[in-house]
């Protein structure tokens, strides 16, 4: 999987990347290629480089030179197209070598301002943001020395060019347009000679041009993800020696984001989880569904080499992440909203069984179902996911679930007598969202409470408590 | 060397032909020799889009080349960059392509021949004469197009020359008539600063403009549908801006509301209007305006009195002619 096909399944990972400062094609092209990566020293190794690059932007000199990098950047063109046909032993036109030079002059004047840079990485990644010496590919089309962003053949290539090129001027001159025609011809005989020339010359450093592209994206990149991660206090996962997973202070970006905008309070989350089934209740708008997105980010973050919005945070790597959110109704055409569900869930149960370890979040299973079956369902569903080496986190409002699992509540209403009548507005004030643990199989009781303080019809109300006491 | 001096005070400008083989391929290639004369005048050359004259595929007549002098500047396609007759030094590339390859900013290190093409609508075009600039050009000439298939408007540079002649139509009253109605309407008043801003970006739909100046998308996607919108275009007041062309359409609409004389139509620029002149006469005789977003400055028109097919007209009666309708400066190129 690359972040490409991840930030489609994850609207949250989404927002996150299209704020990363990106500054070229190449750069970006790279990003969104980015492997899902489950080898824990590669990604430790990106951390290392990330954690260099916050180093090398902490010193306020360098934000200078950053800002000059970045401009370059932008300028930046993407010649791998340029160097599969000089390995296909292409001869390349005049444009083609201009951009290859204009590449090369570029990635030099990249090197010479971050010269110290490998300073700030670990010893064992120092040469990962070093753009290799391509000064003889400047050579080759440099052969004034003037190192400008210009190309053409020029008359230093050939002594014989530059006569015939005198010629020619001298025949347009006379207006001799047999004679210029006839010399224009020769030169551009010379010219596609010359251009064989240097196309063969340039063929030896292909893989140094590849390497230089390569390189030059992940500067683009670290910088970008260095800078975001510092700015919004995202910080560097600890992988987990045990089955053991913990964030504290967890935050969703994309609310924290709309509530900082709207003036309003954020609370972060702690949790806690093993490979036993965990299952969450609470009441409605208690944040559930969030905390799964919030965990599904997450790995999604940690998996492709990136930091994570929590304080602290001890992690796991898993095979893949296979979730049930949201209503999945239209996602099969033609069936139900459960029937489509069932079928999701079974596609999970299926690769959970084969022993891999997964991530699996599923919200409210069974909810669109009778609650009598649908309790039976998640209690046979928490059963299946024990004992196996996936982590699952479900949540439900159904009460009696029996299976053995690691119980979790969100704290939801804080007691508020004077408080009569809310607007939707003010609900998000009135809860705790922290999570306890639970040893009860009953679920709290809050949708009549959320219902009255959202001043729903009285008599509505009041005729459902009557029923259930 | 007439109006060589009047193009040296602008910093771009734009040459446009009425008709094929009108001449306009000559007046540029005449300044542009004139202008090589002057010592230390760097000249940038770009084109409208890559329709039009160049790649004229159906009568296999040949695409005109342009002559440039050592040291212009010029932009083309990459396609054409290939097939210049000329040393020159490629300075930049566009990000942006066209269907004939991106953009090449050049700089001629020989003289010689090459073919334009350029960016194609106005607001890259804009780019690539500010890309003109940059690489110090005094003055960026710009090889404009008057065609409804093109997006971009050669009104957005300072000034403009216009070549018509025979090959309009043989008709000298006829050739003269429609040659006024162009220069009629690169004379239409302009809309108020305020509202300059707001409108020149907009690149589709047709918008109220009510009395506040405030911008309303009448949400007509075509003014060719205008007679199934037609409740809806006059629900913010009576002043209308098209983003896209006006036809005769529009017009045989409007004279048959009450109220004309309230009726203020708004187009980006007179390369919009593709409407009969006695059409457009008939509007403003019964209180009709109309109004240009972006003026345009035309400051000299060429003629060529020889058509295609070979028939010649009077080149002095054309020009005494075109002179009793039209108050600036009017040249055979041929007989400068």
């Amino acid at each position: 999987m690359t972040l490409k096909q991840a930030i489609e399944k994850h609207n949250g990972l989404k927002f996150i990347v299209e704020q990363f400062n990106i500054y070229s094609s190449i750069g970006r092209k790279a990003l969104l290629s980015t492997s899902y990566l489950k080898d824990k020293a590669l990604l430790s190794s990106k951390h290392l480089i990330i954690e260099g690059c916050q180093n090398y932007i902490s010193e306020p000199i360098n934000i200078k030179t950053l800002s000059k990098v970045r401009k370059i950047l932008s300028y930046f063109n993407d010649i791998s197209g340029t160097l599969n046909l000089l390995k296909q032993n292409q001869i390349l036109d005049d444009v083609s070598l201009f951009e290859i030079k204009q590449f090369a002059i570029a990635c030099s004047k990249i090197k010479s301002l971050i010269f110290d840079i490998s300073n700030y990485l670990p010893k064992s990644n120092k040469e990962d943001l070093s753009i290799p010496d391509l000064n003889n590919v400047i050579k080759i089309l440099d052969p004034e020395g003037l190192l400008l962003s210009q190309f053409y053949i020029y008359n230093a290539y050939s002594k014989e060019l530059t006569e015939k090129r005198k010629l020619w001027e001298i025949a347009k001159k006379e207006n001799n347009e047999e004679k210029a025609f006839s010399l224009y011809l020769e030169t551009q005989e010379l010219e596609d000679k010359i251009r064989e020339r240097l196309s063969n010359e340039l063929k030896e450093y292909v893989d140094s041009l590849k390497t230089a592209i390569k390189v030059v994206g992940d500067i683009d990149i670290y910088f970008a993800l260095a800078e975001y991660f510092q700015k919004n206090n995202y910080i560097k996962p600890v992988f987990s020696t045990t089955n053991k997973i913990s964030y504290k202070q967890l935050t969703y970006p994309p609310l924290l984001h709309r509530l900082e905008k709207e003036n309003k309070h954020y609370q972060p989350i702690d949790i806690t989880l093993t490979n036993k089934p965990c299952l969450v209740t609470g009441a409605n708008m208690a944040g559930k569904t969030i905390l799964l997105k919030s965990l599904w980010l997450c790995q999604y973050l940690i998996q492709f080499g990136f930091f994570i919005p929590a304080k602290k945070a001890q992690v796991i790597l898993v095979e893949d992440i296979l979730t049930s959110i949201g209503d999945h109704q239209n996602e099969h055409e033609g069936l139900s909203s459960y029937a489509s569900e069932i079928i999701l869930l079974n596609e999970i149960i299926q690769k959970v069984k084969q022993g891999k370890e997964y991530l699996v979040l599923v919200d409210e299973l069974a909810r669109t179902t009778n609650p009598t079956e649908g309790v039976a369902l998640v209690d046979s569903f928490l059963n299946i996911m024990s004992n196996k080496s996936s982590y699952s986190i479900t949540t439900t409002h159904y009460s009696g679930i029996k299976t053995e699992c690691y119980r979790l509540r969100v704290k939801g209403f804080i007691p508020n007598k004077t408080q009569t009548k809310l607007s939707l507005k003010d609900i998000p004030n009135q809860i705790d969202y922290s999570l306890i643990e639970d040893k009860e199989q009953k679920v709290p009781n809050e949708a009549l409470n959320l219902a009255s303080l959202l001043g729903i019809d009285e008599e509505f109300i009041e005729k459902a408590r009557e029923l259930i006491k | 060397m007439p109006f060589i001096d009047e193009i040296l005070k602008y910093k771009s400008v734009s040459f446009v032909g009425m008709e094929k083989n009108t001449g306009k391929t000559e007046t540029l290639n005449y300044v542009l020799s004139c202008l090589c004369s002057y010592n230390g005048v760097r000249v940038g050359i770009t084109s409208i889009g890559i329709d039009g004259e160049k790649t004229d595929q159906v009568t296999k007549t040949q695409k005109p080349e342009i002559n440039i002098s050592k040291g212009t500047l010029f932009i083309t396609s990459e396609h054409f960059y290939k097939q210049k007759e000329i040393v020159s030094n490629i300075l930049s590339i566009s990000k942006k392509g066209t269907s004939l390859g991106r953009l090449i900013t050049a700089e001629a290190i020989t003289q010689g021949k090459v073919l334009l093409a350029g960016a194609s609508n106005t607001i890259w075009l804009k780019e690539t004469i500010k890309e003109l600039h940059n690489y110090k050009a005094d003055v960026v000439l710009v090889d404009g197009a008057l065609s409804r298939k093109s997006f971009g408007s050669p009104s957005i540079t300072d000034a403009m020359i216009l070549s018509t002649g025979a090959a309009l139509s043989i008709n000298l009253n006829t050739l003269v008539q429609k040659t006024n109605f162009v220069y009629r309407m690169t004379q239409l008043e302009s809309i108020e600063k305020s509202l300059t801003k707001k409108l020149q970006d907009i690149e589709s739909g047709i918008y109220a403009i009510d009395s506040n100046g405030k911008v309303i998308d009448l949400d007509i996607p075509s003014i060719l549908m205008i007679e199934q919108f037609k409740d809806r275009i006059f629900s913010y007041g009576k002043r209308i801006f098209v983003s896209g062309i006006i036809t005769d359409k529009l017009i045989d609409f409007l004279k048959v509301q009450k109220n004309i004389n309230e009726i203020e139509i708004t187009v980006k620029d007179f390369t919009r209007i593709f409407c009969k002149p006695e059409n457009i006469d008939s509007y403003f005789k019964k209180g009709g305006k109309l109004k240009v977003v972006q003026p345009t400055n035309i400051i000299a028109i060429t003629v060529n009195p020889t058509s295609p097919s070979g028939y010649n007209l009077n080149s002095k009666t054309l020009i005494d002619e075109l002179k009793k309708h039209i108050p600036i400066p009017i040249y055979n190129i041929k007989e400068i």
